[in-house]
């Protein structure tokens, strides 16, 4: 049986990244990058913490988020119970496949919590 | 089988292992002619697998192994990942941030997972995933 270094596969992690901006609305989008699992489950947290919207909506966009595991989706539904506390809605959009199919196994892939798209997620908070 | 076909790996049992393995793993797999999406789904339960590992297997700060392997057999691959740590016992984990998923969504993902565990020698779970699962839409449904 061989038994490979997994350093040559390195190069084909995708890097994780959080950005945050307000948009024109007061609304804050969150943009996720990247591969979201236990490895980077922290600097989520850190990227995080202490936001505070200048309206009562968050939007976190997944369009660039290439995996999530269980970690991640803890995470992210403990954000969306801090910001609830606030009074503040988080909404999960533009889930990749990978992502939307764990989000449906976990029962997460619902109207009030995930949408196809920003606008989307503006409108839907205005109803 | 085709021992040469086999994929081995042996990291510290780190978080930072995780997509080292994940990347290796998806590596050899598509090698395999695994579809897009039991891609996915094996790269979510080698994850989950993984990342129980790093949480549980170990006792104090020095991790010790996390082993992995890939093996295709007929139209599935199959996954055995194995640490040589304390095997499964209830531990309180009211620190850390987890909804406790892992295990049922490797359950929900794979066609067949066995899990085996011996106190104080480690443990192994093994998991069996079809190479070619067909797409299917997933739709939002009314929450």
């Amino acid at each position: 049986m061989a038994t490979r270094s997994p350093d040559s596969f390195d190069s084909a992690i995708q890097p994780f990244s959080v950005s945050a901006q307000a948009l024109d609305s007061g609304a804050l989008l969150i943009e996720i990058s990247g591969e979201f699992d236990l490895a980077v489950a922290e600097r989520f947290d850190e990227a995080i913490e202490g936001v505070a919207p200048e309206s009562k909506l968050v939007v976190v966009s997944l369009r660039e988020c290439e995996f999530i595991d269980s970690t991640a989706i803890a995470r992210l539904i403990f954000a969306h119970r801090e910001f609830e506390r606030e009074g503040v809605r988080l909404i999960l959009c533009e889930p990749v496949d990978q992502v939307r199919h764990v989000l449906s196994i976990t029962g997460l892939l619902t109207h009030d919590f995930v949408v196809d798209s920003v606008e989307e997620a503006l409108s839907g908070a205005t109803d | 089988m085709d021992s040469a076909q086999e994929l081995q790996i042996e990291l510290p049992a780190t978080a930072e292992a995780i997509p080292r393995i994940r990347a290796a793993v998806e590596a050899r797999a598509l090698e395999l002619g695994i579809s897009e999406r039991s891609l996915a789904d094996l790269k979510t339960v080698i994850s989950e697998a993984c990342a129980n590992v790093v949480r549980h297997a170990y006792e104090g700060d020095e991790p010790g192994p996390l082993e992995v392997e890939l093996t295709p057999i007929g139209d599935r691959v199959r996954c055995r990942i194995r640490d040589r740590g304390c095997g499964i016992a209830p531990k309180p984990d009211a620190e850390r941030p987890t909804l406790h998923m892992g295990l049922p969504l490797i359950g929900a993902l794979s066609a067949r997972f066995v899990l085996t565990s011996e106190r104080g020698v480690g443990t192994e779970l093994e998991i069996e995933v079809p190479l070619h699962l067909i797409p299917v839409p997933i739709g939002v449904v009314s929450g």
